[in-house]
C-alpha cells in the first residue's frame, strides 16, 4: 500500500517524455485508471449507505472502462506500444508502466465487466452484506479493480508483487463480506493457499533480483538474455521460471491448486463470484505470461518445458473441473468448477507452443471475463426469485418466474457448450485451430476439447432444462423485476453474442498486441 | 429475392415457437391453428426453395476470418428438405391425435416446431459450419421431446441421447475445424471437395484420419456402431418424436451430414481406396446385420423397429461409403424410400401403444380385427422395408447392391451379403408382427370386434403409406430426378 | 393379354371376397370358383396372345405366356380342384375355412402371375408373393408350432429369394430384362457364381439341400390339402424357376460343363439321398411324405440340370408325376387321419380292411414312387436315367446309382405301410367299427390321381411329347 502511495504522490500528468516534447494526452490514461479506482477506494469509508458506496464504485470503474476503450482505439489504430515513467526517476531505478492495445483491452475488459457484475449483483450484496460494511465491500472492490489494471500495465516485477499482494488480500475479503460460517471458512483457505502462492512468487522475484539486480521488466530482460547467451545461471533461470509459474498457478487455480476454488467463489455474493472467477484469476495469468515474453522471452520458456507442464496441467484441469462440475448440485459451486475448466483452457492455448495458441488463450481470458459473470448474476437472479434456494433441483422452475434470468442463463451455459454463433465456440475453434501447427500436441488437444466439449454439456445442459422445467418449488409471490439486473445482463449477454460474431476485430488487437510483447 | 426465403424458411419456427410458451392457449384449436400454420408455411417455402432456386450462397455472418455461416439450397439439399417438409405436416395431423391425453401439448409442439427449423437449417445449411451449428441445435431442440414424459426413463434416455450427440458432434467439429484450415470452410459445399488442394499435399493421412473420426462422429446421429445406443433407448418418447425425428429427421441428418462430410467436403478423391473408406464400410456393413439380428431378438415393438431404423441407416452410409456418383444417387434414395416406410411403420405401432396400450409383441395377438386399416398399412410397410418391388426400398437396395458390385472388390460382395442377410431378417421381424396380428393363435372369434382407430391417425398412416407405394411406382421419376440434382444430367 | 390378367386378377379378387365370408355355402362358393379359374387357364394357355409390360425406373416388368409354364397352367387349377373336393370332405368345417379357401386362391393367382412373368425380374417378385400369400395357409390350424413352421417356411423363402436377388445384381439388367432362348453372356466367373446362386435360391423353394429344412415342419403342421399343395405346386414353382434360369436366362450350352452344374447335380443327388432315407426313418407320416417329396422334387432337378434331352422329358415326367402321387398320397394321409385321428405309421396297421380303397390308392401311388412299371413313376425315372447317361462321366452314373437307391428306400419307406395297413399280422386286434364311411368327396380325388398316375404311366407318350417339343424351343436346338 505505501509503496503504491509513494509512486502515485509523484506528479499527475507528468510532462516529460523520452522522445522529447509534449506527452500525448491518452498515455496518462493507465497510470489516471489505477489511480482514480485507488482514490475512490479510499474515499469510500467516507460513506454510511452502501448504495452511495455502489454509485460511486459503478462509476468510477464506467469512467475507467471508457478511458480504456479510449486508450485502446488510440493505441490501435498506432499500433504503438509505450513505457510512461512513473514520477521523474528514469529507468532502471525508477517504475514504469508500459501499455499496448492488448493492455488497453484487456483494462477495458477488466474494468467494464467490474462494473457489470457490481451492477447485476447490486440487490444480492445489498441483502447478503451487513449495511455498514457494504462501502468497505465497495472499497475492496474497487482496489481490486486497481490492482488488476495494475498487474496489467506495469513494467516493475516488485510492483507486481505488491498489488499480487493488494489483490489477495481485497479478493478475500470480498469472499467474506457475506457473513456466514461457509464463506469465513473458505476465505481462510483462500488466503492461506494465495498467500503461499504470493510466497513463492516473492522468492522467484527475490532470486531474480539476486541474479539480474534489476527491477524493471526491459532490464530484467535484457539481462537475462545476456545471461542465457553465455550459459550461466540455467538452473536457477529454471527454478525460477518455476516458481513463479506455480505461484501463480496456485493463486488462478489450475490443476491441481484448485480445490479452494469452488467453496470460495461458490459461497460468496453474487458480485464477488462474478469477478472472481471473472477477471481475479485472469489478471495473474496475464501477468505471467508477460514475464514470460518479457522477461525470459518465449522461446526460453519454451525450451525450458515450462510450456509442456502448462499444456498437461492445462488439459487436466479442463477434464477434471468439468468432471467435478457434473455432479454438483449447488448451481454456483457447479459454475465456480466450470471455471477451474475454463481456466485450464487458457493454460492449454498457452502451452501449445505457438503465439497463435496465446493468442487464443487471450481470447478465452476475453470470453470467459464475460460469460462467466453472466452466469453468476443471471444464477443469482434465479437463487432470488426461488426463494435463494440454491441447489439445482430446488431451483426447477425458477425461469419461468423470471424468463429474462432464464434465458441468460440458457445463453451463457449454451456458449460454454460451444454452440456456434456464440462467444465460446470461437474460443474453442481458435485453440482448436491453434492446436494445428504444432503436430506434437495436436491430437491430445483435440481430444481433450472434444472430451471437455462433452462433459461441459452434461452439467450446463440438465442445468438449463432444470430452471425451465416447472416444479413445485416454485415461488408463487412474484420478485419484483430488478431493471439493474436486466441491464447487466442484457449488456454481457450482448458482448457474449459479439465475441461470437465479429470477433475478427478483437482477434487482430490481440495478436497485434501480442506481436509487440516480442 | 428468393435468396431471402431461405433465412425466412429456416428462422420462422425459431421465431414461432417461444410463441408456444408465452402464450397460454386456451382451447385445442388455437394451439392447432398456430402449429399448422408455422409448419405448413414452413413446408411451403421449403418446397418452393427446392423447387425454384438456383444455387447461389447466401452469406449471414462471418465467424473469424475462416468461418462464414451461410445458406444454399443444392441437390442434396432438396433430397433432405423435400423428406422433412412433406413429412412434417403429416406428423402434426398424427401428432394432434396422438397427444390427445397430454397434459403438456404446448411444450411439446413448441420444441416440435424448433426442431423443424432447426431440420430445415441443417438442410439448407451452405457449408460445413453453418450445418455444424443447425446440428447442434438440432439435438438441443429434440432433447426436450425425448424427455417429454419426464419420468426416469424418459430422463435417462434424453441423457445418454446428449451424451451421444453431443459427444458425436464434437468429433465432427474436429472435422470443422480442419476444413477451415485446410481451405475451405467459406466455400459451398461443393462435389468435388473444398478443400485446397496445394495445403493438403502431404497431409493426406492425417486428413484422413480426421475424416474418419467426423464420420464416426456425425455418424452417432446416423446410430453407426458402436454408437447407436442412444437410439432404442429413445424410443421412450412419444411416438411422433420416435417416428419423425427419431426415423426422419434426427437420424437422416446424421446420415445426410455424413454425405455433406464425404461428398462435399472431403471430396472422395482424397478419401477413394484408403482406409477413409474402409473402416466406415466396415462399420456399416456391421451394423447393418447387427442392428436386424437385434430387431429380431426384441419383444417390444418401438424397440425393434429402433434397431430396424439403426440398421437401414446404415444402408445408406454403406452407399456414402462407396464413394461413387452411384452410391450418393442410392444413399440419397433410400433416405427418401426408408424415411416414408418407417414413419409408415413407426405411425402403426404408435397407434397400437396409443390406442390400446400395448406395447410388446406377445401382447397383440388378434389386433388386426380391431386396427385393420392400421394394420393393412402395416403389411405393406413391412412388404416395402424387405424390399419388394414394386415398394420403393426394393430399387434403393438394388441400387446400393449396385454401386458395391461396381467397386469390384470384396468388399463389395460382402457388401451385397450383408444387405441380403439383413432383407431376410426384416422378414422374419416385421413378417412375425403382422402374423400375431392377423392370425392369432387358436380359433379366433366369429363376433365382430370393435374398432379401436381413431380418424386423425389413421388418416395420417394412409397417407403415409399411400405415398410410399407412389414412390415405389414412380422410381423412374425418383432417379431421373436425383440424378438432374445432384449429378447434373444423365446418371 | 386380357385372358393372362383374368387369370391372375379373378382368383385374386374371388379370394378376397371368399377370405370375407361367413356362415355355408363357401365350399360350394369355393367350388364354383376354381372351375371357373380352371377354364380361365384352359382359355388362356389356348388362346392367351401378347403380353404387358411396364417400366417402373429403369426396370422392366411384363407378363407372357410362353411355351414352357403351359402345361403348370393347367395342372395347377386342377390340383386346386381336387384338393378343394377333398376339402368339402374331409376338412373341419369351421370359421376359419372361409380363409383357408380365400388363400388358396390367392395363392393360384400369384402361381398364374408367376407362370405368365416374362422377365426373371417380374418372376422373382411374383414368387416372393406366392411365398407371402401361402404362408398364411401354413399357419392356418393357429397352433404355436404351426406359426413355428410358418416362421420357418417364411424365413427360407427369403432366404432363397436373397440369393436370387444376389444372383439377380451379378447377373445385371439384361439379364433379368427378358427371357430369351439362348440367354446372356457375362464374363466368368461371375457367369457360374450368378447362375448358382439363383438355381440355389429358386432351390430352396423345391427342397434343394441345405435350404430344404422347411418343407418338412410346413407340410407336418399345416393342414393335408396345403401339405399337397406345397409339394405338388408351390415346390414345382422353384423347379420352374431352375428351368426358367438355365435355359432362358444364360443358356444351357453356355452352362453345361460348367462348375456351377457340377454343385448342383451334386447338391441334387444328395437331397435325393437324404430325403429318402430321413422318409425311411421318419414315424409321422405326415412328415414321411414331406421327406419323399423332398428327394422326388430333386429327381426332377438332376433331370433339368443335366441339359440334355432326355433329362428335360424326365424332368417333365416326373413334375408331373409326382405332383400327382404326392397330392394323392397327402389327400390319403388325410382321409385316414380325419376318420381315426392316426398320425404315426405305426398307428396305421390293419386299416386297409376298414379303408379298402383309401389304402388301395395308397399303394398304388406309392408305387408310383417307387418307379414300379407301368406306372408314371416309372417312366420318368426311365428317362431321368437316360438322360443321366447321357450327361454321363462319374457324376451321371452317380446319378442314376442315386434315383435308384433312393427308389429303394422309397419302397422302403412306404411298401411296408401299404403292406401292413392291408396284412397287419397275427398279433392285431381287428378294430370294432369296421369299415369307415370315407366320404366320396374324399374318395373322388384320391381314385383320380391313381387313375392318373395308371393311366399316363401307361401312355406316356403325350407328356413325353410336350417335354420334346418345350425342349426344342427353349434351348433353341441342343440335342
Amino acid at each position: 500500500m505505501g509503496a503504491a502511495l509513494s509512486t502515485g504522490s509523484a506528479l499527475l500528468f507528468s510532462e516529460v517524455s523520452s522522445a522529447g516534447g509534449m506527452l500525448p494526452w491518452y498515455q496518462n490514461i493507465p497510470f489516471a485508471s489505477i489511480f482514480l479506482l485507488m482514490i475512490a477506494g479510499i474515499i469510500m469509508p467516507l460513506f454510511r449507505k452502501g448504495k452511495r458506496g455502489f454509485c460511486l464504485a459503478m462509476g468510477v470503474s464506467l469512467l475507467v472502462a471508457a478511458l480504456s476503450a479510449i486508450l485502446l482505439v488510440k493505441l490501435s489504430i498506432n499500433g504503438e506500444r509505450f513505457t510512461y515513467m512513473m514520477g521523474h526517476y528514469p529507468a532502471p531505478w525508477g517504475n514504469e508502466i508500459a501499455a499496448g492495445p492488448l493492455e488497453a483491452l484487456l483494462a477495458l475488459m477488466f474494468s467494464l465487466v467490474e462494473a457489470l457484475s457490481l451492477l447485476g449483483g447490486r440487490k444480492d450484496a445489498a441483502s447478503d452484506i451487513l449495511e455498514p460494511k457494504q462501502s468497505l465491500f465497495y472499497l475492496m472492490m474497487c482496489e481490486l479493480q486497481a490492482a488488476m489494471l495494475a498487474l496489467t500495465y506495469t513494467n516493475d516485477i516488485f510492483t507486481a508483487y505488491v498489488f499480487i499482494e493488494i489483490s489477495t488480500l481485497a479478493a478475500c475479503s470480498i469472499v467474506m463480506a457475506r457473513d456466514t460460517a461457509k464463506t469465513i471458512v473458505a476465505t481462510i483457505r483462500y488466503l492461506v493457499i494465495s498467500l503461499l502462492g504470493s510466497g513463492l512468487f516473492l522468492i522467484g522475484v527475490v532470486m531474480l533480483y539476486c541474479i539480474t539486480g534489476h527491477l524493471l521488466i526491459p532490464q530484467l530482460g535484457e539481462k537475462i538474455a545476456g545471461l542465457v547467451a553465455t550459459g550461466t545461471y540455467t538452473e536457477p533461470l529454471t527454478i525460477v521460471a518455476g516458481l513463479l509459474f506455480i505461484g501463480v498457478a496456485i493463486k488462478c487455480a489450475l490443476f491441481p491448486f484448485y480445490a479452494w476454488l469452488p467453496f470460495a467463489h461458490g459461497g460468496a455474493t453474487t458480485s464477488s463470484s462474478a469477478v472472481l472467477s471473472g477477471l481475479v484469476l485472469k489478471g495473474y495469468i496475464i501477468l505471467l505470461v508477460k514475464l514470460f515474453y518479457e522477461v525470459f522471452t518465449i522461446e526460453l520458456i519454451r525450451s525450458l518445458k515450462v510450456t509442456n507442464i502448462m499444456f498437461v496441467f492445462g488439459i487436466a484441469g479442463m477434464l477434471v473441473g468439468s468432471w467435478r462440475a457434473i455432479g454438483e448440485e449447488h448451481i454456483k459451486r457447479m459454475l465456480a468448477y466450470s471455471s477451474v475448466a475454463q481456466i485450464g483452457y487458457v493454460f492449454m492455448g498457452i502451452g501449445l507452443g505457438t503465439n497463435l495458441g496465446v493468442a487464443a488463450a487471450f481470447y478465452q481470458i476475453l470470453v470467459h471475463a464475460v460469460t462467466k459473470p453472466l452466469l453468476f448474476i443471471s444464477a443469482g437472479r434465479l437463487i432470488r426469485v426461488q426463494g435463494h434456494e440454491k441447489s439445482l433441483y430446488r431451483l426447477r422452475g425458477s425461469a419461468r418466474n423470471d424468463p429474462l434470468a432464464g434465458v441468460l442463463f440458457t445463453l451463457g451455459a449454451l456458449s460454454m457448450v460451444g454452440i456456434p454463433l456464440l462467444a465460446g465456440f470461437v474460443v474453442k475453434f481458435s485453440l482448436a485451430s491453434a492446436s494445428l501447427l504444432n503436430p506434437n500436441r495436436m491430437w491430445i488437444a483435440l481430444i481433450a476439447l472434444a472430451v471437455s466439449t462433452v462433459l461441459n454439456a452434461l452439467y450446463y445442459v440438465p442445468a438449463v432444462i432444470a430452471v425451465w422445467t416447472p416444479s413445485g418449488f416454485m415461488q408463487r409471490k412474484k420478485q419484483p423485476p430488478d431493471w439493474m439486473f436486466g441491464v447487466s445482463g442484457a449488456v454481457l449477454g450482448a458482448l457474449v453474442v459479439f465475441l461470437g460474431l465479429g470477433c475478427i476485430g478483437v482477434i487482430g488487437v490481440i495478436q497485434n498486441g501480442l506481436s509487440l510483447w516480442l | 429475392m428468393m435468396k431471402f426465403l431461405m433465412p425466412v424458411a429456416v428462422l420462422l419456427p425459431f421465431f414461432s415457437a417461444p410463441l408456444f410458451a408465452l402464450k397460454r392457449f386456451r382451447s385445442i384449436r388455437a394451439l392447432k391453428a398456430l402449429t399448422y400454420t408455422v409448419v405448413l408455411a414452413t413446408s411451403a417455402m421449403v418446397l418452393i426453395l427446392c423447387a425454384a432456386y438456383d444455387g447461389q450462397m447466401l452469406k449471414l455472418a462471418h465467424i473469424t476470418n475462416l468461418l462464414t455461416i451461410g445458406l444454399n439450397v443444392d441437390g442434396m439439399s432438396r433430397v433432405f428438405g423435400c423428406v422433412v417438409s412433406i413429412l412434417w405436416p403429416i406428423t402434426t395431423l398424427y401428432a394432434f391425435d396422438y397427444m390427445k391425453e397430454d397434459h403438456k401439448k404446448q411444450r411439446f409442439f413448441s420444441f416440435f416446431v424448433l426442431s423443424y427449423g432447426a431440420a430445415v437449417g441443417v438442410a439448407f445449411a451452405g457449408n460445413l459450419i453453418t450445418m455444424y451449428l443447425f446440428y447442434e441445435l438440432l439435438t438441443l431442440a429434440t432433447l426436450p421431446l425425448v424427455m417429454h414424459k419426464m419420468d426416469d426413463m424418459a430422463r435417462y434416455a434424453g441423457k445418454r441421447y446428449l451424451l451421444y450427440s453431443i459427444g458425436g458432434a464434437s468429433f465432427g467439429f474436429i472435422a470443422v475445424v480442419f476444413t477451415a484450415n485446410y481451405g475451405g470452410a467459406n466455400a459451398a459445399f461443393s462435389l468435388e471437395g473444398v478443400l485446397d488442394a496445394s495445403l493438403v499435399a502431404g497431409h493426406e493421412q492425417l486428413l484422413r484420419t480426421v475424416f474418419t473420426l467426423a464420420f464416426f462422429g456425425f455418424g452417432v446421429k446416423a446410430a453407426i456402431m458402436p454408437l447407436s445406443g442412444w437410439l432404442p433407448t429413445a424410443s421412450v418418447a412419444p411416438t411422433p418424436v420416435t417416428a419423425l425425428l427419431h426415423a426422419v429427421a434426427v437420424v437422416k441428418a446424421g446420415a445426410f451430414a455424413c454425405i455433406r462430410l464425404t461428398y462435399y467436403t472431403f471430396g472422395t478423391e482424397l478419401l477413394k481406396g484408403t482406409f477413409a473408406q474402409f473402416i466406415p464400410m466396415a462399420a456399416a456393413l456391421f451394423t447393418i446385420v447387427y442392428g436386424s439380428a437385434r430387431a429380431l431378438r426384441t419383444n417390444h415393438l418401438k424397440r425393434r423397429f429402433a434397431y430396424s431404423t439403426v440398421s437401414n441407416l446404415s444402408y445408406i452410409l454403406l452407399g456414402v461409403t462407396m464413394m461413387s456418383a452411384t452410391g450418393l444417387m442410392a444413399s440419397a434414395q433410400h433416405i427418401i424410400s426408408h424415411a416414408f416406410v418407417k414413419i409408415a411403420l413407426f405411425f402403426c405401432v404408435g397407434a397400437v401403444l396409443e390406442k390400446e396400450h400395448k406395447e410388446y409383441l406377445d401382447e397383440i395377438e388378434g389386433i388386426g380385427r380391431r386396427m385393420p386399416v392400421t394394420f393393412a398399412c402395416f403389411t405393406a410397410a413391412s412388404l416395402a422395408l424387405i424390399g419388394m418391388p414394386p415398394l420403393p426400398i426394393f430399387f434403393s437396395k438394388w441400387a446400393i447392391g449396385e454401386s458395391a458390385i461396381e467397386l469390384a472388390t470384396g468388399w463389395g460382395y460382402v457388401s451385397v451379403a450383408a444387405l441380403l442377410v439383413s432383407t431376410v431378417l426384416t422378414a422374419l421381424y416385421t413378417l412375425s408382427i403382422v402374423t400375431r396380428a392377423f392370425f392369432p393363435l387358436g380359433n379366433p372369434q366369429v363376433a365382430v370386434q370393435k374398432r379401436t382407430e381413431t380418424r386423425s391417425m389413421t388418416a395420417a398412416i394412409l397417407l403415409v403409406t399411400v405415398m410410399m407405394v407412389l414412390l415405389g411406382l414412380f422410381s423412374g421419376t425418383i432417379h431421373t430426378t436425383l440424378a438432374r440434382w445432384l449429378i447434373g444430367g444423365a446418371a | 393379354m386380357v385372358l393372362l390378367l383374368l387369370s391372375i386378377l379373378f382368383p385374386m379378387c374371388f379370394g378376397v371376397f371368399v377370405i370375407g365370408r361367413r356362415g355355408g355355402r363357401v365350399g360350394a362358393l369355393a367350388l364354383g370358383g376354381i372351375v371357373i379359374s380352371l377354364m380361365i387357364n384352359i382359355s388362356a394357355l389356348l388362346f392367351a396372345r401378347g403380353g404387358l409390360s411396364v417400366y417402373v425406373g429403369t426396370f422392366l416388368f411384363a407378363l407372357a405366356l410362353d411355351s414352357l409354364p403351359r402345361m403348370l397352367m393347367a395342372l395347377a387349377p386342377v390340383l386346386f380342384l381336387l384338393t378343394f373336393v377333398f376339402l368339402l370332405g374331409a376338412g373341419k368345417n369351421d370359421a376359419k375355412r372361409a380363409r383357408l379357401f380365400g388363400f388358396f386362391f390367392l395363392t393360384l393367382g400369384a402361381l398364374n402371375a408367376v407362370y405368365a412373368s416374362a422377365n426373371l425380374l417380374t418372376f422373382y417378385m411374383f414368387f416372393e408373393v406366392v411365398s407371402l400369400l401361402s404362408f398364411p395357409l401354413v399357419l392356418h390350424d393357429g397352433t404355436e408350432r404351426a406359426r413355428r413352421a410358418a416362421l420357418i417356411y417364411i424365413g427360407f423363402s427369403f432366404t432363397g429369394t436373397a440369393l436370387v436377388l444376389g444372383g439377380m445384381k451379378l447377373a445385371g439388367m439384361e439379364a433379368i430384362e427378358s427371357f430369351t432362348a439362348g440367354g446372356v453372356a457375362l464374363s466368368e466367373p461371375h457367369n457360374q457364381l450368378a447362375f448358382l446362386l439363383l438355381a440355389l435360391g429358386f432351390g430352396c423353394k423345391a427342397g434343394l439341400y441345405p435350404l430344404s429344412a422347411w418343407m418338412v415342419p410346413a407340410s407336418n403342421e399345416s393342414p393335408v390339402s396345403v401339405g399337397a399343395l406345397l409339394s405338388g405346386v408351390v415346390a414345382v414353382m422353384g423347379v420352374l424357376g431352375i428351368v426358367r434360369v438355365s435355359y432362358q436366362v444364360f443358356g444351357a450350352e453356355r452352362l453345361s460343363g460348367g462348375w456351377a452344374q457340377t454343385v448342383l447335380i451334386s447338391l441334387a443327388c444328395l437331397t435325393a439321398l437324404m430325403g429318402a432315407m430321413l422318409a425311411y426313418r421318419e414315424p409321422i407320416l405326415k412328415k414321411r411324405l414331406a421327406y419323399s417329396s423332398i428327394s422326388q422334387l430333386s429327381y426332377a432337378l438332376i433331370g433339368f440340370l443335366t441339359f440334355t434331352k432326355l433329362g428335360f422329358i424326365g424332368g417333365v415326367l416326373q413334375v408331373f408325376f409326382h405332383a400327382c402321387a404326392k397330392s394323392g398320397l397327402f389327400f390319403s394321409a388325410g382321409a385316414v387321419q380325419e376318420q381315426t385321428g392316426f398320425l404315426r405309421v405305426s398307428e396305421m396297421k390293419g386299416i386297409g380292411r376298414d379303408m379298402p380303397l383309401t389304402m388301395g390308392c395308397f399303394a398304388l401311388l406309392s408305387l408310383s414312387i417307387v418307379g414300379l412299371p407301368p406306372l408314371g413313376g416309372f417312366a420318368a425315372l426311365w428317362e431321368l436315367s437316360r438322360g443321366a447317361f447321357v450327361y454321363g462321366g462319374a457324376l451321371g452314373s452317380l446319378c442314376v446309382a442315386v434315383m435308384l437307391l433312393s427308389a429303394l428306400l422309397s419302397a422302403g419307406a412306404f411298401l411296408p405301410v401299404a403292406a401292413s395297413a392291408f396284412f397287419p399280422g397275427k398279433d392285431f386286434f381287428a378294430c370294432v367299427n369296421g369299415p369307415r364311411l370315407v366320404g366320396w368327396r374324399v374318395l373322388i380325388p384320391i381314385l383320380v390321381l391313381s387313375a392318373a398316375v395308371l393311366v399316363f404311366g401307361i401312355f406316356p407318350g403325350v407328356f413325353s411329347g410336350v417335354g420334346e417339343r418345350l425342349f426344342a424351343t427353349i434351348s433353341g436346338g441342343m440335342s
